[in-house]
């Protein structure tokens, strides 16, 4: 019964979203708001009856049945709904109503035929992303006889960080669709000015905070849960919320301009439409199997059609709009070479460059296998030669632009501040005795970032200051991670003792231990007074072999102990062990949290301030 | 002209999509590069006339347990086995295949660098099908434990 309830509520909010977008695009500002608010009711009222059927092992309900299992614990029955891809798409509908209701209701806003507009347009986005789900993948869909339990108890997904990464995801993804139709109603209207700049910047700022950190848990994930020591693959998936990340980048600090100086209106609305079709695209690449990851969803040919048709929808008449309305908004306004201005055009240009190299990487073995010239595969080292190098003088830009002054050349007062920044960061180099390029950038950005607090704090200066210093400290990190980890493999006998790094290891032996549903030989090695237990698992139900690495985490290095073959020939209990220790991996975390928490104060202060 | 632009990559992009969605998808595993090829020589003079199976086994290891029942059923089934044991000294193989029988029409030592480096192997068990004219044509990494596995295995030793 409940389940009948939620799928009417859902197939009435199909309805209520056409009338959202015919209020907004005609002439009925009323309905157009109603019927947004109406759309969120209907659409949570569909996802809470789908929860239902998974909280109450509803396995009259096919998805629930192919999804959740009765003995699941509660918490991943609830997280169940979202880890698939019919669920998963209900949650991105309920997201979309959200940012509709949003829009309905955005007190900074003050323009209403743009809000009409954009709820119209919303409207549209929701009409036809309901419609793909109700027409190919529908989650209410019921099975006849209803199976005795369900099929899935997946060890691997029974993770709080992996029950909540994909909501955190969608919640930016999504959020960007509220920006993209401002931005499509500003087209319609005609008008992109300072007031659009403020009406859109809270919805850009919560859109950006969620992906970064979507971003930030879904890598935490990687590192901590996979065992392989990496957090970033530049796994296509991976590329894909990066994208809209790096737009979302630009576009917060084209959006500055906009403000500041009422220009750049062309290219932030460009930004705008490009952040939501990045988004728009990384989904259509997940759920429509042309790429293999390991993200990817179960694919149906029928589902990839629609998404390609929803894209082409949105994105060619977003940018036919463009091409149509960009001549009216037209800013004949030259920059001073050094102001804050240019800078920011600078940081724009620098991101875009980026995001456009990662997008040709992640779409280029589509591209070289449809032209049939070869078949590759794009992998990290592309990646580390191009990314990184467009990187670099963006990072010092980060660290020069704050400095300079809006609009005027002005008299190169600058110049004193930011010696002196340069001459601390030559002085910590010269402290840390490490000679790497990364770390003097890292370390000049954090500085020049530090240099930039102004009394009395402001939560728009302290923003600026937490999210370039948590990006350097970041930074720091990556280097870590990347160029300065430290790896012994060695074969050991017990009482052997080794050193790796600043850590001194003893290797104890190795045992048989059985778990509740797999057996493993565990090592015990100790570091201080403390007992590593790497362990190679055995898991016969599932017919698989997992290597569990020991980590231990500390300020300064994370050390990860794995526990590999056993070696005969070197002695009767001699086993293999690899020990790596990654430097600095507590400053990539806290850099991604300082990132975060400037977009809170962002967040803050855009709504705060109408 | 410039403001064409976006429009016209975003064109481009969308047709090479809707191109790719028609295309048909990789799927399956990749097979081992050393199906189709001759075995590697495993030190022995003489292997079984017909076709036979290799498997890769320690004393050791778990899962080999495991597999064990099937690697006997084969032999009663007339279905020569060269066993590898990986990693392993002679005294502990020996009382291995006293307790649980031996399977194996021939067994060979590996200390890690002969027969295991030769076939790619990633782990104990590992199993390869050779034909008669000793080429490998089928490999199966864990334990043959999958009764659609062992027909497999039973089906392409038993042509």
């Amino acid at each position: 019964m409940i389940t009948e309830v939620a799928h009417f509520a859902f197939i009435m909010a199909f309805v209520v979203a056409g009338m959202m977008a015919a209020g907004g695009l005609w002439r009925s500002p009323d309905i157009a708001k109603r019927s947004a608010i109406t759309l969120l009711a209907l659409t949570i009222i569909a996802f809470l009856g789908l929860e239902w059927a998974y909280i109450t092992s509803d396995f009259t309900v096919l998805n629930t049945v192919l999804n959740s299992h009765s003995q699941k614990p509660l918490l991943y029955k609830i997280s169940g709904v979202w880890g698939n891809h019919e669920g998963s798409m209900l949650l991105w509908i309920v997201i979309l109503s959200l940012f509709g209701a949003g829009i309905a209701l955005s007190p900074h806003i003050r323009d209403e035929t743009l809000r009409q507009r954009a709820l119209g347009v919303q409207g549209l986005i929701a009409m036809g992303f309901i419609a793909f789900s109700l027409f190919t993948s529908n989650p209410f869909a019921r099975v006849f006889p209803a199976p005795a339990d369900g099929n899935s108890l997946n060890p691997v997904l029974q993770d709080i960080g992996l029950a909540l990464h994909p909501p955190a995801l969608y919640l930016g993804y999504v959020g960007f669709s509220s920006v993209f139709s401002l931005a499509a109603g500003a087209l319609i209207v005609g008008r992109v000015d300072q007031a659009f700049a403020k009406a859109v910047k809270p919805f850009v700022a919560i859109a950006w905070l969620a992906l970064t950190i979507g971003i930030a848990m879904g890598s935490r994930w990687a590192y901590y849960e996979l065992g392989w020591g990496g957090w970033w693959y530049w796994d296509p998936v991976e590329n894909a919320s990066l994208l809209p990340w790096l737009a979302g980048t630009a576009l917060l600090h084209s959006l500055l301009v906009l403000e500041a100086r009422g220009a750049l209106k062309r290219w932030t609305i460009l930004l705008a439409i490009i952040a939501f079709a990045m988004s728009l695209l990384g989904t259509f690449l997940v759920r429509s199997g042309v790429l293999s990851s390991i993200h990817a969803f179960a694919v149906d040919p029928l589902r990839g059609s629609f998404i390609l048709a929803l894209l082409i929808a949105c994105c060619g008449g977003a940018f036919g709009l463009y091409a149509w309305r960009a001549p009216q908004l037209k800013t004949l306004r030259l920059f001073t070479p050094v102001s804050r201005e240019s800078s920011l055009v600078a940081n724009n240009l620098l991101l875009i460059t980026i995001a456009a190299t990662v997008l040709t990487g992640t779409l280029y073995p589509l591209v070289m296998d449809t032209l049939g010239l070869a078949q590759i595969s794009v992998g990290a080292p592309y990646y580390n030669a191009t990314v990184l190098r467009i990187a670099i003088p963006l990072i010092i830009l980060m660290g020069i632009g704050p400095f300079l002054p809006w609009k005027r050349p002005g008299r190169w007062a600058f110049k004193g501040p930011m010696l002196t920044c340069l001459l601390l960061t030559a002085l910590a180099m010269l402290f840390i005795r490490v000679n790497m390029l990364g770390f003097a950038i890292a370390i000049w950005l954090m500085v020049a970032s530090l240099a930039q607090i102004k009394w009395p704090l402001t939560l728009k200066n302290l923003s600026l200051v937490l999210g370039h210093f948590g990006l350097g400290l970041a930074i720091v990190g990556m280097i870590g991670t990347m160029a300065m980890k430290i790896e012994d493999i060695r074969i050991v006998n017990p009482g052997d003792t080794f050193t790796v790094g600043r850590h001194e290891l003893r290797f104890d032996g190795v045992s048989n231990v059985f778990g509740p549903n797999y057996g493993a030989e565990e090592a015990r090695i100790t570091l201080g007074t403390d007992i590593l237990k790497p362990q190679k698992r055995w898991y016969p139900v599932s017919d698989s072999q997992t290597t569990e690495a020991a980590i231990r985490t500390y300020i300064l290095d994370d050390i990860y102990v794995v526990l590999g073959e056993r070696d005969l020939k070197s002695g009767p209990d001699a086993w293999v062990v690899r020990t790596t220790v990654h430097p600095f991996v507590a400053a990539l975390w806290f850099g991604f949290g300082l990132v975060a928490l400037a977009g809170v104060l962002m967040l803050i202060n855009s709504w705060r301030r109408r | 002209m410039r403001r064409y632009l976006p429009l016209l990559i975003f064109t481009m992009l969308a047709l090479m999509l809707a191109y790719r969605l028609t295309m048909p998808r990789v799927t399956g595993t990749i097979d081992s590069p050393l199906i189709g090829k001759t075995l590697p020589d495993l030190g022995i003079a003489e292997l079984p006339k017909g076709p036979f199976i290799v498997n890769f086994f320690a004393s050791w290891c778990a899962p080999c347990t495991i597999e064990h029942p099937t690697l006997i059923q084969f032999k009663k089934d007339g279905i020569p086995i060269i066993g590898i044991a990986f990693n392993d000294t002679p005294e502990n193989i020996t009382a291995w295949l006293k307790k649980r029988g031996n399977p194996y029409k021939t067994v060979i030592y590996d200390a890690g660098d002969g027969p295991s480096v030769d076939m790619g192997i990633t782990g104990v068990p590992e199993s390869f099908v050779v034909d008669a004219e000793r080429i490998v044509r089928k490999r199966f990494q864990g334990p043959l434990e999958d009764p659609s596995v062992i027909a497999e295995f039973e089906a392409a030793v038993k042509p």
